[in-house]
């Protein structure tokens, strides 16, 4: 009821913790994107700050190249 | 001063039929026009694009390294612009080229290489369209077909 903490379930983890973070490692760039192509938080993946900065770019870079999708 | 760079470069699948030496060539040949020094060069993938660029559904990457003065990119960017065959590149600097793909240039360079011949793109929508209506002239002789038994 009004007052009642609600929280929210934790969304669905991916693993890509060790893997390595490029632009031409499409398959592992699909894993850190949505179903509607948008890039997943790093509450999603996991990812140290550093590291989330890094597959932030190599997803657009994925991106510009055909690669991935803008919107799927 | 000359830079390492990592270039990749998305190619039309139309040059690519018509020969991926003569393709490769006009590609690298830009890079040695504007000073450059080519170390190593090979096909990376050939693969359906996540979404169409110039109306084409597939292309082939060429994965290139290279040397190249900082002050002739912006010129290599320009020409790559205009450049009909190449519907997308990225530049990138690097600290050094990975040793396999020294490696995997010298494998393509060799004598029985042969590049296999890309897909044709997918089939215009128009040509879906009469496949749907092909399934709803089927149907109705299905029902045909019930009604006799």
């Amino acid at each position: 009821m009004y007052g009642e903490r609600y929280e929210m379930p934790a969304p669905e983890r991916v693993h890509v913790k060790d893997e390595d973070i490029d632009y031409k490692n499409v398959e592992l760039l699909r894993k850190c994107i949505g179903g509607q192509g948008q890039m997943l938080s790093r509450r999603r993946t996991s990812l140290r700050a550093q590291r989330q900065r890094q597959l932030k770019k190599a997803i657009k870079r994925a991106r510009h190249m055909g690669l991935l999708p803008f919107v799927d | 001063m000359s830079q390492t760079y990592e270039i990749m470069f998305l190619i039309d699948n139309n040059a690519v039929r018509a020969g991926w030496k003569e393709a490769k060539g006009s590609v690298t040949g830009l890079i040695e026009k504007h000073g450059g020094k080519v170390l190593a060069a090979r096909r990376w993938d050939e693969r359906r694009l996540a979404y169409p660029i110039r109306h084409r559904r597939r292309g082939t990457y060429l994965l290139t390294y290279g040397e190249l003065p900082g002050a002739s990119v912006a010129s290599l960017r320009r020409e790559l612009d205009l450049t009909e065959n190449v519907l997308r590149y990225l530049i990138l600097s690097v600290e050094s080229v990975p040793p396999q793909e020294l490696e995997l240039t010298r494998a393509e360079s060799a004598a029985d290489f042969k590049v296999p011949e890309p897909p044709p793109d997918d089939v215009p929508e128009v040509e879906e369209d009469e496949d749907e209506d092909d399934k709803a002239a089927a149907e109705p002789e299905l029902e045909l077909a019930e009604e006799e038994v």
